[in-house]
């Protein structure tokens, strides 16, 4: 159907190495089991699970930042245990993660978009267009002279994307980079992916435990023990609310509504997932 | 606003002086070092060191900063000199000929228990000032300008107290001598030289650190260290470093803030208790902070990864451009006209 | 007559910091009822997190009155020590600041500053995991790095519980967690607020967290106190806390845009069954005008 995957998960196991002795000594669960996944370039994918069921660790593997122990992955047809092709995956595959703080390097917001790029040697005034640009797709340009210290965390997790955007990805990997957010930022993050998607044609795969987040989608997929357990377009996905309900996913009152009031007999898309969506499917 | 308030000395402008790359400043600096040095060897030679105050605030004034910000930060520098002072004056090594002998004075412990009543005196005086309810002395400047001296005045009256104990057996008639007191050519000189060349180096390096960003100043010392790349000494790595400290400063700061008020609404007491439990409560500080760094730590070096670090690649410079004309400028000009003060 | 465990007048605080003021807050009179839970809501930079700090004396008032169960919290003075005591309050990520080997120890670090017998201290440490649901012959001799997330956090509620507070202030208890770590720590939560009759202060931004625990909201914004009431009244009345960089939780918000779609629905309905009932409701009368 698909020609080439941008992203290739061959069914890759992957155990976390035992940190300190004093643990006890049975071996550490395993955090990947046998998991496949393909994602096409321009897809927009949400990666859904409660915490510690493995989505972080897949994530993690789509650039080249842990290694399957067994099976492989490709990006864009590069195995990510070449170390010879680390840089050009991490190069079109960017992430960005959960705490806004940890992933700024330079002192002042301008500097830490432009900072991936002077590690790569490239020339100053192709720098300054391409850090302008990425400032611009995510409106932070009238930040640009301020200490990371003095943003939100909103605008943290937008300087955290325009630091990956000025490198050109062809992916935006958001790892958990809105659960650390207060609920209007939130929301803007997920926009804001979404736009980079439609806008730019980004293939985006956004790592949540959050429903809602994932409504925008065009494919969900849920993890629970190290594996894949769902997958499907959004409006799939939402109608099983009780299987939901059982991965310890929260539910947004809203999708239950809609759940609840089928149930009663009305006639309602499975379409409406988002607010505005119900909104107007109930009006109707 | 508390977001205007950023950490560090830098004052942001676009005089001369902040417009000379950082590498130029920083070799301006070195290169005074070593004149000084030099200097240092011609002894009544003062051209030098005209030179270098005229230059001193010549950079000053050009820089743009306000005299009273660069004062606020020599006062201090200036008390602790003006104390070294006095031994360095005096210095000799006996060899030199006397500039000016005064002394020996005799002095008798007569004297010396004068002196120590009257300070009894001073110090009845001023506890009664805190005690006595005196309307006119309830004033509050008053008050707060008479606790400074609290500390200090314990420690007199404790040497006070030994003196006297140290003197109590001598008879009241004897005298001692005090001096000769000689100062040399040597302890004048010394005095002077030392003098300008910390003065003078102090307000070269408030005027780099003022004019340069932090990043430019990483920058510029990584470019200058560039030989020690060749002794395979990681220069890059420390350059990067030494951002990091720098851009999480801040972060370290709020984050032990917090901790410390958690602490505290939790029981911690860091100004009351005994030894053990004042401990217990730094620990409930320091080992949640470690821990913090440690987290900080191993999440940035995931992120490092993540957005393609590696060692030893080539970086480009943002802020350091090329040397342009008037860091040349500057350079040759310092240079002549301190290389020129020799021969006058 | 209602019983005021808090009751602020006229509080002003103004930050020094070098040669420059700001204005943290202003103005700030209010009340909270003995046992209630109430919230106080606000973006970041509101002044919330100021006002809190009040309550139990980490700052002072630079003008205004602030009584804590008959104590109060003055510009100089006063026995701070008694106050925090009584008022227990847990930060941001409380979960950092556990320390010990065990989540014995680290519980007991507060009762032990206060010169309790040994007994004393056990008994009230084995209480407070009790509470929070950590029963303490499996976790007491645990080490909190072992534990989940979630886990840990109820650690460090226990931590505060173990000072048996009559006032709980928590700030963003939930933030990072996901929807488990969250249910429970709201259901232990509640408990510690009806079995023990604690006066629970929630500071937040998350307002379906507000809409499911507060009896009565305060919302700051820009150091003011610019409106408060119950969670119904307030999400009642349409997109009201825009204008302060909030929002509404998602039922609220639903409902309202229905309401403005010309809905007939009332506006106070609140829970999910309400909901479905009023919708219901309106879609039974519109079938019945259409067969009219």
């Amino acid at each position: 159907m698909n020609a080439s995957p941008l992203i290739d998960i061959q069914q890759i196991t992957y155990t976390y190495p035992l940190q300190n002795k004093g643990k006890s000594k049975a071996q550490s669960p395993k955090a990947l089991q046998n998991v496949s996944l393909q994602i096409q370039p321009g897809e927009y994918l949400a990666v859904l699970g409660h915490n510690g069921s493995g989505k972080s660790t897949l994530a993690r593997h789509c650039n080249a930042l842990l290694i399957p122990d067994s099976g492989r992955v490709l990006v864009k047809g590069l195995d990510t245990s070449n170390k010879a092709d680390q840089r050009a995956i991490r190069d079109c595959v960017g992430m960005i993660f959960q705490n806004p703080d940890n992933q700024i390097i330079a002192t002042v917001v301008e500097d830490d978009v432009a900072w991936a790029l002077a590690v790569r040697g490239l020339p100053v005034n192709l720098i300054a267009e391409r850090v302008e640009q990425a400032m611009n797709a995510v409106s932070i340009s009238h930040l640009r002279k301020l200490p990371p210290h003095h943003l939100s965390g909103g605008q943290k997790q937008r300087l955290a994307i325009a630091g990956v955007l000025a490198l050109r990805p062809q992916c935006i990997i958001a790892d958990e980079a809105t659960s650390q957010l207060d609920p209007l930022s939130r929301r803007e993050i997920t926009a804001l992916l979404h736009q980079l998607n439609q806008d730019l044609g980004l293939t985006i795969i956004h790592v949540t435990h959050l429903l809602e987040e994932a409504a925008l989608a065009q494919r969900v997929v849920i993890m629970e023990q190290g594996r894949i357990v769902m997958e499907g377009t959004p409006s799939t996905i939402f109608t099983d609310i009780e299987r939901l309900r059982q991965l310890k996913l929260a539910i947004p009152e809203p999708i239950e509504l809609v759940s609840r009031l089928r149930a009663a007999g009305l006639t309602l898309s499975r379409e409406a997932l988002t607010v505005d969506a119900i909104v107007r499917e109930i009006v109707r | 606003m508390f977001k205007n308030i950023s950490l560090g000395i830098y004052y942001p402008g676009n005089s001369l002086l902040h417009r000379l790359q950082g590498r130029t400043k920083l070799l301006l600096l070195a290169w005074f070092t070593v004149y000084i040095v030099i200097a240092n060897n011609y002894m009544w030679h003062f051209a030098p060191y005209i030179v270098l105050a005229a230059l001193s605030f010549l950079g000053v004034v050009i820089s743009g900063i306000s005299l009273h910000h660069v004062w606020r930060r020599m006062r201090l520098l200036l008390l602790l000199m003006l104390l070294g002072a006095i031994p360095t004056l005096f210095t000799t090594d006996g060899t030199v000929k006397p500039l000016y002998t005064f002394g020996p004075f005799p002095t008798s412990f007569d004297f010396i228990r004068w002196s120590i009543v009257a300070y009894g005196v001073l110090l009845t005086i001023y506890i009664a000032l805190f005690l006595l309810p005196i309307p006119s002395l309830q004033i509050i400047s008053l008050r707060s300008w008479l606790k400074r001296f609290r500390i200090p005045l314990i420690f007199i009256t404790l040497g006070v107290i030994v003196l006297l104990w140290l003197i109590r057996n001598i008879p009241p008639g004897a005298t001692f001598p005090v001096g000769p007191f000689v100062i040399t050519n040597l302890g004048v000189w010394s005095l002077f030289s030392l003098y300008t060349v910390f003065i003078v180096l102090y307000i070269f390096s408030l005027l780099l650190t003022m004019t340069t960003t932090p990043i430019a100043l990483i920058e510029g010392l990584t470019m200058l260290l560039t030989p020690l790349r060749w002794l395979k000494l990681p220069v890059d790595d420390f350059a990067l470093m030494t951002l990091i400290a720098l851009r999480f400063i801040p972060t370290l700061i709020e984050e032990v803030e917090q901790l410390l008020k958690a602490q505290i609404s939790r029981g911690a007491d860091y100004a009351h208790g005994t030894l053990r439990e004042r401990t217990q409560s730094l620990i409930a500080l320091f080992v949640p902070l470690l821990q913090g760094v440690f987290r900080r730590a191993s999440d940035l070096a995931t992120a490092l990864e993540s957005r393609g670090y590696e060692i030893g690649s080539h970086q480009t410079r943002l802020h350091e451009k090329r040397l342009g004309a008037i860091d040349y400028g500057v350079l040759a000009l310092v240079v002549i006209i301190t290389v020129g003060s020799f021969f006058v | 007559m209602t019983d005021h465990i808090i009751s602020v007048k006229n509080l002003y605080h103004t930050y020094q910091s070098g040669p420059l003021q700001k204005a943290a807050l202003l103005d700030i009179t209010m009340e909270i009822e003995r046992g209630s839970c109430a919230a106080i809501i606000g973006i970041t930079g509101s002044g919330k997190s100021t006002l809190v700090q009040h309550f139990n004396g980490l700052l002072r008032p630079t003008s205004g009155t602030v009584a804590v169960d008959g104590v109060n919290v003055q510009a100089r003075g006063g026995d701070l020590k008694v106050l925090r005591q009584r008022v227990g309050m847990l930060f941001q990520f409380p979960e950092a600041q556990l320390f010990e080997h065990t989540v014995y120890a680290d519980v007991a670090f507060g009762p032990r500053r206060l010169k309790l017998s040994k007994r004393e201290v056990r008994t009230r440490v084995l209480q407070a995991l009790e509470t929070v649901g950590l029963p303490p012959h499996t976790y007491a001799q645990r080490s909190p790095f072992e534990l989940s997330g979630g886990q840990r956090r109820r650690v460090a509620l226990a931590g505060v519980l173990a000072m048996l507070p009559k006032i709980l202030v928590l700030d963003e208890p939930t933030t990072g967690l996901d929807a488990d770590g969250r249910t429970e720590f709201y259901y232990y939560l509640q408990r510690v607020q009806q079995k023990d009759g604690v006066t629970v202060i929630l500071v937040s931004h998350d307002m379906s967290e507000v809409a499911t625990l507060a009896d009565q909201l305060f919302v700051l914004h820009n150091g003011r106190l610019v409106m408060q009431g119950t969670p119904r009244a307030i999400f009642g009345q349409g997109n009201i806390l825009h204008q302060w960089g909030l929002t509404e939780p998602p039922l609220s918000e639903l409902l309202i845009q229905l309401h403005k779609q010309g809905l007939a629905i009332p506006l106070d309905v609140f829970t999910l069954e309400e909901a479905l009932h009023a919708l219901q409701e309106i879609e039974t009368t519109r079938h019945e005008k259409e067969n009219v």
